[in-house]
């Protein structure tokens, strides 16, 4: 005989919780049982630290200032970001700062992959010559650069004035027209190859036979590239812009290691202020709602980034 | 011999049994010290007092630890609300108040008091690490600041040392030739070019802060910024990099020959002597300005952190306040002591590039220490004074936006 629920119930009042359990088992919840250790490790790793990362933002929480308390402030925080000038002008920077870095790395690195998309000798090894800036840590690249472009010791200045390009070594970051603009070459250089390795990796990934039948069809190089090529790796740069554009606006090192955000402000980017905040004022109560705001703009981006690029419908 | 199971747990029994009871285990006291020493010099300087402080005391085995000075109060931060904190720790004077109010140091009042060596600093050198009548550091080098100069090209020039502002811009003009790539003077309009602009305000007679409140005049303000940015952009004295110039860059800057004369502390002597030979060094007291004699001293000092092991943490305080702890670091870093009775020791006394030393410890301004004054300083001074070197503002907007800073700050 078969044991159901309503047999259990039959036989003893006392085995009814047994019934229960048993009728969960057969019902439609039972699989959600096992995404709990999932879902406690997500809420762990992922969750928490974002939620206490919130509710730092609407309580007050100076470290040297202890005598402010830790009390819940509302929204105190983020109506002093609608009225604070250095916010306003960190946003600006910012968007100067990751659009020009990815519109850059995004271009270099698919000029990149389309070179070494090619079984010609040796490329492979110019594969991993070209991924060597990407391996390099953001601090070391900056430290480097900074040295290269010393208007005292850099060798670019010494090269830039052999070359007869200008006229006397110039200081690239004393100078607030040229700061963020020299800054963008360090930041292109040292992140193209991110887009190298994955465009590479979809390029591969596009089965000859479509460039077979577009060259059937009469299509030119240029029109394979545009019909066949850019179609293919519409995914991939979609998810590769979004991945940099987090990654940019999320981490000043190489500003803090370049420019430390100046001169004068003109390099002084969210991330960058942000750190200041929690790293030298120690106010972690503003520092907390800076990146919260950053978070919501990365949220508002990607969704609409993601929507207008039809990756999903494809 | 064939080693089986047998004998190789009997040896082993008997290992562990030796190592319990039979022999008494090396008991070496240990210490951690965090400090925010980095270069080469300063590294030496420590390892140098480190090693007469194991000759002295070879029971204490003592781990220093070196967090930069950017990251420092970061760390210090992290270490009190994890109460994961070191046994002693270095403050320096602009640090204090944060550290401080921090609670990241103990009291050792009574320690000090006991020692007998209070009387032996300035009474401005203990100011900054006392609070309500305590103490809680005790101070091991003042870091006077004082002009360096290119002695050879002084010599060559026939110049002497400026004593006054008016002097020091009629030299810095004889000094420079830009088609020579030569500046008079090494300007740090970057990253810590904030204490500079302070002290010129502090020449044309700003007081900063009174009584925990804004104490800066427009006017004087507005005079020192004017003076100060004037030898960048009027002048033209300045290295044109100036505006980005930090520690590295001004040193390199000096180094190089790019520029004549710098302002900066006792313990940079050893360095540029070192990369440049003694013979081409000079040093003077910084220039006086039109109200006052500002010259920015700000003391080093060891603290205690952690109550773990109080006593053995005195040990390493105490010993700082040796003349074997002086003498050390004097001789591998050049930092002048804050103690006294050790500067007049004759390795220090009768150095020449420390001649200037004794009248800038006894006229030294004392560096600024209120909670707020890091972001205050580098997100208000240092940006505004570097518009101005570029143009971007005017010396009557910059002072009102320090002003209104400086007023935030305190209020906040």
């Amino acid at each position: 005989m078969t044991m159901t629920p309503a047999t259990i119930r039959s036989y003893t009042p006392f085995l009814r919780p047994l019934s229960k359990v048993i009728g969960f088992i057969e019902g439609k919840r039972w699989p959600f049982v096992f995404l709990i250790p999932s879902m406690v490790i997500i809420g762990i790793i992922i969750l928490f630290p974002i939620f206490w990362g919130f509710s730092l933002s609407i309580r007050e929480m100076h470290l040297t200032r202890p005598d402010k308390g830790q009390d819940f402030v509302g929204l105190k925080h983020f109506i002093r970001i609608a009225t604070d000038p250095l916010f306003w002008l960190a946003l600006g920077n910012t968007v100067k700062w990751v659009v020009g870095a990815v519109l850059g790395e995004l271009v270099l690195g698919l000029a990149a992959a389309l070179l070494l998309n090619r079984s010609l000798p040796g490329f492979k090894f110019l594969g991993i010559i070209m991924l060597l800036p990407w391996m390099l840590p953001n601090i070391v690249a900056a430290h480097m650069w900074a040295v290269m472009l010393d208007s005292r010791i850099g060798i670019i200045n010494d090269i830039l004035v052999y070359l007869g390009i200008i006229g006397q070594a110039k200081a690239w970051f004393a100078d607030p027209s040229t700061a963020m603009w020299t800054a963008l070459v360090v930041e292109i250089w040292h992140g193209f190859p991110f887009f190298t390795l994955l465009l590479l990796a979809g390029l591969q990934g596009i089965p000859n036979e479509l460039y077979e039948a577009a060259r059937c069809d009469g299509a030119t190089r240029r029109q394979q590239f545009a019909f066949v090529t850019m179609p293919m790796l519409k995914t991939m740069i979609v998810a590769t812009v979004i991945l940099r554009v987090i990654a940019l606006m999320n981490s000043p090192d190489i500003l803090l290691i370049l420019t430390g955000g100046g001169p004068a402000l003109s390099t002084m980017v969210l991330s960058l202020y942000a750190y200041q905040e929690a790293r030298l004022n120690f106010d972690f109560g503003y520092a907390s709602a800076l990146t919260t705001v950053m978070f919501f703009i990365l949220l508002v981006f990607s969704y609409t980034y993601v929507r207008y690029s039809r990756i999903m419908k494809d | 011999m064939e080693l089986n199971r047998r004998k190789f747990l009997v040896g082993s029994s008997a290992a562990l049994a030796v190592t319990q009871f039979g022999l008494p285990a090396y008991a070496a006291e240990s210490l951690n010290y965090w400090h925010h020493f980095t270069s080469q010099t300063e590294i030496a300087g420590l390892e140098a007092v480190i090693q007469a402080f194991h000759a002295k005391y070879p029971e204490i085995s003592l781990q220093h630890e070196t967090i930069p000075l950017p990251e420092y109060l970061a760390k210090i931060t992290n270490a009190v609300i994890a109460n994961a904190r070191a046994d002693t720790c270095m403050i320096q004077e602009n640090n204090a108040a944060d550290m401080l109010a921090l609670g990241a140091a103990l009291d050792i009042s009574d320690r000090i008091q006991a020692a007998g060596f209070y009387d032996n600093y300035a009474p401005k050198v203990w100011d900054g690490v006392t609070r309500d009548g305590k103490q809680y550091a005790v101070p091991f080098a003042s870091m006077v600041t004082q002009a360096f100069y290119r002695k050879d090209r002084f010599d060559e020039l026939g110049l002497t040392p400026p004593t006054n502002f008016e002097e020091f811009v009629e030299v810095a003009a004889k000094l420079t030739d830009p088609s020579k790539d030569q500046y008079g003077f090494c300007m740090r309009g970057g990253a810590g070019g904030d204490g500079f602009v302070i002290m010129i305000m502090q020449a044309f007679g700003n007081k900063i802060v009174e009584d925990g409140k804004m104490a800066l005049d427009k006017a004087k303000v507005v005079a020192a910024l004017d003076w100060y940015s004037s030898l960048y952009t009027k002048h033209k004295v300045c290295q044109p990099s100036a505006p980005a110039d930090s520690f590295g860059q001004i040193f390199q800057s000096f180094k190089t020959g790019n520029t004549s004369m710098i302002w900066y502390h006792t313990g940079a002597t050893k360095e540029f002597v070192d990369a440049l030979g003694r013979d081409k060094i000079g040093t003077a007291l910084v220039p006086k300005g039109p109200e006052a004699h500002a010259i920015p001293m700000t003391n080093l000092y060891t603290s205690m952190m952690s109550d773990r092991n109080p006593d053995l943490a005195w040990k390493w305080l105490e010993f700082w306040a040796t003349p074997e702890a002086a003498l050390a670091l004097f001789n591998q870093n050049g930092h002048y002591p804050a103690n006294q009775e050790l500067a007049k020791l004759p390795e220090i006394a009768n150095n020449e590039l420390y001649a200037s030393a004794p009248e800038g410890y006894e006229k030294g301004t004392q560096t600024l220490s209120f909670p707020g004054q890091t972001p205050w300083r580098m997100t208000v001074v240092l940006p505004e004074f570097q518009k101005l070197l570029l143009g971007l503002t005017t010396p009557e907007d910059a002072a009102d936006a320090m002003i209104r800073g400086l007023e935030s700050a305190l209020a906040s």
